[in-house]
């Protein structure tokens, strides 16, 4: 008996079609679902709740990690000089109104951290104040 | 003198370097994508007052360390929370409700606390300063 080895026909990439279409899928998903932001400063684990409201991505951010550590958008700041780089980032913002606030807190911190936080925004007159949850768990 | 037209056949395009330029954009887009939604609970300068309000009828809720809570001194968990607060509501909807956590209660369980109520109906909700 004879065997025939058939060499496969080269029939260019046309097997790889299929590849390309899942990985396009893939590239669509990621593109429209994900949003490109640089890391947070800190490891934040923010409180579970059942809210669904969006944050004002404009917002300033305060976090405010488990250990106490305390930032401004991307700096570290002390919980003395808070109320200081505060005023500085609400004199750089573009309109005249005081922005919001958003603050992103560990959900294990304790409420007297919060309590002072929102004394100090207080102080300053920010009105809008949100604070971060996490709808995951 | 003659020149040789016959084009040499044109080789078709190599999906490879494609595939190449995709895989790399889709790793670029995986890793660099944040699918974390935070979402955000207000605590607008309406919602946060300083000093308690003047109505005697607002109820009372005090968040414990331990996550507990207590209403005008009855003792209350995460379950029980929102029964017992409809139970309040159905007789008067616009009831007020103030809620004060302890300095040394996590803030997981002050946010359970404003989601129980939230989710039960409350519509003056108050948070205590000191």
């Amino acid at each position: 008996m004879r065997f025939v080895r058939q060499s496969p026909r080269h029939d260019g990439d046309n097997n790889l079609i299929s590849l390309i279409n899942v990985v396009f899928l893939i590239l669509v998903f990621f593109m429209l679902m994900g949003r490109i932001a640089p890391h947070d400063i800190l490891d934040i684990d923010s409180p579970a709740s059942a809210s669904t409201q969006a944050v004002e991505p404009e917002n300033v951010t305060i976090l405010i990690g488990a250990d106490g550590r305390i930032a401004v958008d991307f700096t570290i700041v002390t919980r003395a000089s808070l109320g200081a780089s505060l005023r500085r980032k609400f004199e750089a913002g573009i309109s005249g109104d005081t922005p919001g606030v958003t603050i992103r807190a560990d959900g294990k911190i304790q409420v007297k951290q919060l309590n002072d936080t929102l004394d100090t925004l207080r102080a300053l007159g920010t009105g809008k104040i949100t604070l971060a949850t996490d709808r995951t768990r | 003198m003659q020149i040789d037209r016959t084009r040499p056949a044109r080789p078709g395009i190599s999906l490879t370097p494609l595939i190449d330029v995709v895989f790399i954009l889709l790793l670029f887009f995986m890793l660099a994508s944040d699918l974390h939604r935070i979402n955000a609970l207000p605590l607008t300068a309406s919602a946060t007052t300083t000093g308690l309000p003047g109505p005697e009828s607002a109820l009372f809720l005090r968040v414990h360390r331990d996550g507990s809570f207590s209403l005008t001194d009855e003792r209350l968990d995460k379950a029980t929370l929102g029964h017992r607060i409809r139970s309040y509501l159905d007789h008067d909807p616009k009831r007020a409700v103030v809620v004060q956590a302890d300095e040394d209660a996590s803030l997981q369980s002050l946010v359970d606390a404003l989601d129980q109520l939230t989710a039960s109906g409350v519509v003056k909700l108050t948070l205590a300063q000191r």
